[in-house]
């Protein structure tokens, strides 16, 4: 129901107000690492993102771009539409996660409850440290000296300081690029009830129209309405609805070192070109569940429950899950599930635009793992086999190793290197949020 | 060579795939390594600045990413294979 980050865990009465959080969020970050590197780009349009033919979409945008309409998310066609002298340029995932945990070594510098929230953004629990709401803004313009110094002047972060993690990310946004603002504790209303609900952290368009048609227009709308009536329209979520239009948030800084908990690993792949053929979708989930099976074996996870996920060309999309009796990291048990669920709901009249897999159900490999008697030595064998694929793959690197089926041949007969290694997939974009930093990462364009 | 890494009008911005080995002077300091000088084509640049600098994992071998502004201030992307021990020079901006 509501979007991302409206995870908030809230409970009436207790609304944070004595704690002081930084919001850290870095300014069109992908396209001021590439700034950063490539001076000569400055000031001009930039975009980060795939080939146009590629069907990509736009990762980041430098403010010169965003001048002409640009934003992330938009295709990159429509970049190049509304501005044809744009810059595009293909992005370094690397080089952007370098970066981003440079960034939060400066952050632990002034605190060690440091929460990366996205590879651009991270929250820092101030409180009980040398900062207080007198000195705040101080600190905020020492943390962006230290990264003036570190990274240059290319590289530019918006501060947001309030009383909780909500409100903090709230006023971040309010002075892009390059600011700070503070909402210090009281002072929510005064500076939010105005402002459209969209804006409020968390609600998505379905929110926004549903609160719309229920004659919700600002958050102030939103924090005088009757609770009662949300509840009954919204459930549960109607309640957090009203705390967050109140400014309240009880939600925790979580210190990268705790780690977030993963609740699912997946991964997603928009096809160069729509396909009608069930045999091309079936080897890109093939190398889907390979990708998401090696990460949970990486991270040491079992999942239980498997879906599979279509988008068709006229943007439609699907996504259906099935839960297994046992839990399972391997990429058999994966794709012969997501293969059944591709079968049983594609439509055969309708061209493919996207594939992905998903595992939930998540534990972690020491908690449990019942094995069928009746199939341990075949499960031995093909453990060992995994054991020694993964074994090469630590040592050479994803592309090392990978079947047979997933191998393509180019026009000129030489083989393609088919499987995209998780995280350096061909496109940067929607991947590196740390939040969810090895559970989805979605290749190609939307 | 072939334009990949960047698409747009803007010569300046045209960045060209090189993929090619070159010989590179480095300096070894306080934990860190930095590319001073290289020689490509038999050509030598001396690198004036370093801008960015990151690490990708290849298996358990590591590739260290430079980049690189020139004295003439072309762009210039270096990476450094710990497995083979060689330098690459990646990519360029330097047009021809």
């Amino acid at each position: 129901m509501l979007a991302r980050g409206a995870h908030h865990k809230l409970s009436p009465g207790k609304t944070g107000a004595h704690k002081l959080i930084f919001h850290i969020d870095m300014d069109a970050f992908f396209a001021s690492v590439e700034v950063m590197c490539r001076p000569k780009l400055k000031g001009k349009p930039v975009i980060v993102s795939g080939k146009p033919a590629a069907r990509s979409v736009v990762a980041a945008a430098s403010y010169a771009a965003r001048e002409y309409g640009i934003r992330s998310g938009m295709s990159t066609v429509e970049a190049f539409r509304r501005c044809p002298h744009v810059i595009a340029v293909s992005g370094s995932p690397g080089q952007y996660i370098y970066v981003s945990l440079e960034l939060l070594r400066i952050y632990k510098e002034h605190s060690t409850i440091v929460e990366p929230y996205s590879i651009d953004e991270a929250f820092v629990d101030m409180t009980g440290t040398e900062c207080t709401w007198e000195n705040c803004k101080d600190v905020a313009g020492e943390i962006k000296a230290k990264i003036r110094k570190r990274f240059g002047p290319n590289l530019t972060a918006s501060i947001g300081i309030g009383p909780n993690k909500l409100i903090a990310k709230m006023c971040g946004s309010m002075d892009k690029p390059d600011g700070v603002t503070v909402i210090r504790p009281g002072e929510f209303g005064g500076v939010f009830n105005g402002l459209a609900v969209s804006r409020m952290w968390g609600i998505g368009a379905k929110t926004e129209i549903a609160l719309n048609l229920m004659g919700v227009a600002t958050i102030g709308d939103l924090a005088n309405f009757p609770v009662a009536m949300l509840r009954r329209r919204f459930g549960i979520t109607g309640e957090v609805l009203h705390l967050m239009a109140c400014g309240q948030d009880d939600t925790p800084v979580t210190p990268y070192f705790e780690g977030m908990p993963v609740k699912s690993m997946g991964h997603e792949h928009t096809l160069p070109e729509d396909t009608w053929d069930i045999m091309e979708a079936e080897k890109v989930l093939l190398r889907l569940c390979d990708q998401v099976a090696r990460r949970m074996r990486k991270k040491q996870y079992l999942g239980n429950v498997i879906s599979m996920r279509l988008r068709f060309a006229d943007f439609d999309s699907i996504s259906r899950q099935r839960k297994i009796k046992y839990y399972t990291d391997e990429e058999r048990t994966l794709y012969k599930v997501a293969r059944g669920l591709l079968h049983q709901y594609w439509r055969p009249g309708q061209a493919i635009r996207l594939v992905g897999v998903n595992c939930t159900g998540l534990i972690k490999v020491r908690e449990w793992h019942q094995v069928d008697l009746f199939m341990q030595r075949e499960e031995d064998a093909y453990r060992k086999l995994l054991s020694a694929i993964d074994a090469i793959r630590d040592k050479f690197g994803e592309h090392a190793i990978t079947r047979a089926r997933l191998i393509t041949h180019d026009a000129s007969g030489d083989i393609d290197d088919v499987p995209l290694p998780p995280g350096l997939s061909s496109s940067p974009f929607d991947m590196l949020r740390y939040q969810d930093a090895d559970d989805h990462i979605h290749t190609g364009g939307k | 060579m072939y334009a990949d890494n960047f698409y747009g009008m803007d010569a300046d911005a045209m960045i060209q795939d090189i993929n090619e080995s070159i010989t590179v002077l480095i300096k070894f300091s306080g934990g860190h390594l930095d590319p001073l000088r290289f020689k490509w084509k038999n050509r030598v640049f001396d690198v004036d600045r370093v801008t960015g600098k990151w690490e990708e994992r290849e298996g358990q071998f590591k590739l260290h990413h430079f980049a690189v502004i020139t004295r003439e201030e072309d762009y210039y992307e270096l990476i450094y294979n710990t497995r083979t021990m060689d330098w690459l020079l990646s990519k360029t901006d330097l047009e021809g």
